[in-house]
């Protein structure tokens, strides 16, 4: 290992390698952390140049590797699990090329989320993944993750947004996926490495779209007695044809925790549940759809619906939505963010059964969720320490993953499967279909150096798990 | 094993009703005079399973309107035709999602999504079928506001090049779960797997749509026209067409609500046309039934204008979507020579504009000795990798997608 270590203090320098065990400790894990491992060693490359250098010594050293953006993945997708070399790319954080005329841009992969939507602004741009970690997470993690936000619902993931990928491949080779231009001319290429989790190669630099602002925005924010209500309304803002930006429920629980923290938004502290509805366009447009909203919210028993007056308004119903999660840090020491989908009709029945699933395992469950798009957030709160705790923890997200594919949904909306959800795979996917994404795998790194033990399941896990899964029929709640 | 031999082995391995024998038809050169035509899944993967078996190669084929995109295969023994396939087997209008069989007819489906208020955002001819639209990730002139169909699927149920059968993705509208190996069979021109059938995403039909057009002054002040409404938010379509002895015109359809519509319309210099012309711009790169060459250069938006400049110089009829950052040319070519000079002066045109060329038509020998895809050494040996990975025995017509480096 010391000539590992030795090799990449020659690539990096020493004051940008970090090896000793209480520097690696902040490494053991990313924002899942109830899986850990050390990693060998962490390195901060500054160029594309020198993570072909790192990468090709892991190579020699029979080591493997795994890139590391921010480390707000919420599936464990950047923890080393065979004790690798951690590549962490957030000091490649340049914005190499904005091209506001053709509306893209060229990333480093280390450059914040939000930061290129400010550096954009100027130009009427923005960059439209909003994961709700933007103000940490690098654009490197979200074409990883393939990354959502709560404006999927009209603008797509990031998947949606990837032009080109420069990529150092396993064997170290800096190789350009795509063009500009977005259009793949043979196989898609760019298509099949974001969401890959970092297992078929480094990103080093993204061509990504930027959107023109739109002309007018209209958030709205709705009160209802429950959240079953919220999710009907939500329902029927779909049915009348409108496509939202975005609309994100918050739970009881969820208001108690933000309106007792720093986000406080002035949120009832009564309401079951409200709901954010955001809807941007043309200007001359806004005002039909903002009525239309206002009769099927009132239609299910909306007690209140505002309508934000002004960008500061605006800012405070969204604080509401995206401090959640740090607003949960009062609830207890840890919280498990789950991530499923289920087809969006279901939601008022899939959201009462996980209540019922929290309530049988005695833990503190919370909801705030992308209900458009049928993406839920059941948040559990809880103490990793307690070890029977933590297996409730576990036992209960195991049934909520259960219960969302058995109505026809899917494991996860946009955390990805990592380390957290690769032994439920089996639960939607069969042997075959498995099979097939490992030769995609094989592909690109077929010795297996890159970000290993994510995703796929283990052949004997997968076979004796459910040889037969169909994931596709829904199957009634009992 | 190859030719009448080798069909003989299959119809003996999977019964006369399997295969259907017919007139010789040509791919690339290439004569194919029988079709397997599976009635369901498991023949499909029984069919592929057969061709590894006995060395043999088949081309997928839909409704056959993209046969001509690829480069020419090293060796075909049969269609493998998605025909009987056909069936859209659920449409679940409250979630705004539906499956069908890859052998569907677009045209179908549309009639189907559209009885209950949704769209299929996919720009195909009526008569493609579903698969062939997948396929050859066709793209049409609304896929300015439809997206490519790579957007429109959630999940795909395919044959590998094995014979295995496989899924991935979903029915549901957001998904990470695993690989996005739907990004890569769509467009794989049924190389890697044959499409069974797929989950798509719908869009709400819009309240209103509305066709513009205006004949440009020349193909400059076109082209900037063009570019222009390709920024309306309600632009669903927006096309400049045409060619130096004709003139060019200017093609917009906008949809959306009554409002938006009717509020960016006042803002474009073009009058209200029949929807029909929409179609002909559409045939200008329909390579179906032509001797024509059809090429597509892919181009930053503002790049686009000195590339179409260039075909038409160099005697194309041009189609032009912005939105899309395409332009295709369109040479009628009554001779081998004719062909690779305007294949010659394409590809300089590529250099120059920094564009990526695609051969979408051409005849096998001007295709042979070239990429028609143009892709790079790293993206030809990726190509190649995945082939070998997916399909190992090259089952699926081995050399369509990877052309020489």
């Amino acid at each position: 290992m010391s000539d590992l270590i030795g090799a990449l203090h020659g690539i990096v320098g020493a004051e940008r390698c970090l090896s000793r065990a209480e520097e690696l400790f902040v490494y053991e894990c990313d924002a899942l952390t109830l899986d850990r491992a050390t990693p060998a060693a962490v390195v901060f490359p500054h160029s594309a140049g020198e993570v072909q250098e790192i990468v090709r010594a892991c190579r020699a050293h029979d080591s493997s590797f795994v890139p590391r953006g921010a480390g707000t993945g919420l599936s464990g997708g950047a923890t080393a699990l065979e004790g690798g070399v951690v590549i962490e790319c957030s000091r490649m954080n340049r914005i190499r090329e904005v091209d506001a005329p053709n509306r893209f841009a060229v990333v480093e992969p280390g450059v914040v989320n939000s930061d290129l939507s400010k550096a954009v602004a100027r130009h009427g741009l923005f960059y439209a993944p909003d994961p709700s970690s933007q103000l940490a997470c690098t654009i490197g993690g979200n074409v990883a993750e393939n990354s959502g936000g709560p404006h999927t619902l009209k603008y797509g993931t990031t998947t949606n947004h990837v032009r080109a990928l420069e990529v150092v491949l396993p064997d170290g080779e800096l190789v350009r996926l795509g063009s500009a231009t977005g259009v793949p001319a043979g196989y898609d290429l760019v298509g099949a490495f974001v969401g890959s989790e970092g297992t078929l190669g480094v990103v080093t630099a993204a061509w990504v779209n930027l959107e023109e602002l739109p002309d007018g925005v209209e958030t709205l924010l709705a009160i209802f007695p429950d959240v079953v209500s919220a999710c009907r309304a939500v329902g029927g803002i779909i049915d009348a044809g409108l496509v939202p930006a975005a609309l994100e429920i918050v739970d009881r629980r969820t208001i108690e925790a933000v309106e007792a923290s720093v986000y406080a938004a002035g949120l009832p502290t009564d309401a079951g549940a409200v709901l954010i509805i955001e809807l941007d366009g043309l200007r001359v447009s806004l005002p039909r759809q903002v009525e239309r909203v206002r009769e099927i919210a009132a239609g299910e028993a909306a007690s209140g619906i505002e309508v934000a007056r002004d960008d500061a308004e605006r800012q405070r119903f969204w604080r509401a939505r995206k401090g959640a999660f740090g607003a949960m840090g009062r609830l207890a020491p840890d919280l498990y963010v789950h991530d499923a989908v289920v087809p969006r009709t279901v939601l008022p029945e899939v959201l009462t059964a996980i209540c019922e699933i929290a309530d049988r395992h005695r833990i503190k469950l919370s909801n705030v969720f992308h209900a458009g798009d049928g993406n839920l957030h059941p948040n559990i709160s809880f103490d990793r320490r307690d070890a029977d705790e933590r297996r409730r923890v576990e036992a209960a997200g195991a049934e909520i993953l259960e219960l969302c594919v058995k109505v026809g949904g899917v494991i996860t909306g946009e955390h990805g499967i990592g380390t957290e959800k690769r032994d439920f795979m089996p639960l939607l996917f069969g042997p075959d279909d498995l099979d097939a994404m490992r030769r995609l795998r094989l592909a690109f790194d077929p010795e297996g150096v890159c970000n290993p033990g994510k995703v796929l399941p283990t052949p004997r896990f997968c076979a004796e798990a459910n040889p037969h899964a169909r994931g596709y029929d829904a199957v009634p709640i009992e | 094993m190859s030719g009448a031999g080798s069909v003989a082995a299959l119809e003996r391995e999977l019964g006369a009703d399997a295969l259907e024998r017919h007139a010789t038809l040509e791919v690339d050169d290439l004569e194919i005079s029988a079709t397997l035509r599976p009635t369901d899944g498991e023949a499909l993967s029984r069919s592929v399973a057969a061709l590894g078996r006995l060395g043999l190669a088949g081309i997928v084929r839909g409704a056959g309107r993209h046969l001509a995109i690829g480069n020419p295969p090293e060796r075909a023994d049969v269609f493998l035709a998605t025909d009987r396939l056909g069936e859209v087997d659920a449409f679940e209008a409250s979630e705004g999602v539906c499956h069908a069989g890859s052998g569907a007819r677009i045209a179908d489906l549309r009639a189907v999504v559209e009885a209950e208020g949704w769209e299929l955002p996919i720009d195909a001819t009526d008569d493609t079928s579903l698969g062939g639209a997948l396929a050859a990730a066709v793209l049409g002139p609304r896929s300015h506001g439809f997206g490519a169909p790579r957007d429109a699927v959630l999940g795909l149920e395919v044959v590998l090049g094995t014979g295995e059968r496989a899924r991935c993705g979903g029915r549901v509208v957001k998904n990470v779960t695993g690989y996005d190996l739907a990004k890569l069979y769509v467009g794989s021109l049924g190389t890697l797997a044959v499409i069974e059938g797929a989950w798509l995403r719908l869009r709400p039909r819009p309240e209103t749509t509305k066709l513009l057009a205006a004949t440009a002054r020349d193909l400059d002040q076109g082209c900037t026209l063009a570019h222009r409404a390709s920024r309306c938010a309600t632009a669903r379509a927006v096309a400049l067409w045409g060619r130096a002895e004709g003139g060019y015109e200017c093609v917009v359809e906008l949809a959306g609500d009554a409002a938006g519509v009717a509020h960016e319309a006042v803002g474009l210099p073009l009058e209200e046309a029949p929807a029909e012309r929409l179609s002909r711009v559409a045939q200008v790169q329909t390579a179906e039934g032509s001797d024509d060459l059809i090429v597509r250069l892919a181009a930053l938006p503002t790049r686009l204008a000195g590339i179409a400049r260039g075909l038409a110089e160099a005697g194309a009829e041009i189609a032009v979507h912005p939105g899309l950052c395409l332009a295709y040319g369109r040479f009628a070519c009554v001779d081998a020579e004719e062909q690779e000079r305007a294949l010659g002066a394409s590809e300089a045109i590529a250099r120059r504009g920094e564009a990526g060329l695609r051969i979408e038509r051409a005849s096998a020998e001007s295709k042979r000795g070239r990429d028609v895809f143009a892709a790079s050494p790293a993206e030809v040996r990726l190509t190649r990798a995945l082939k070998a990975r997916f399909d190992p025995q090259g089952s699926l017509a081995p050399g369509r997608a990877a052309g020489p480096t």
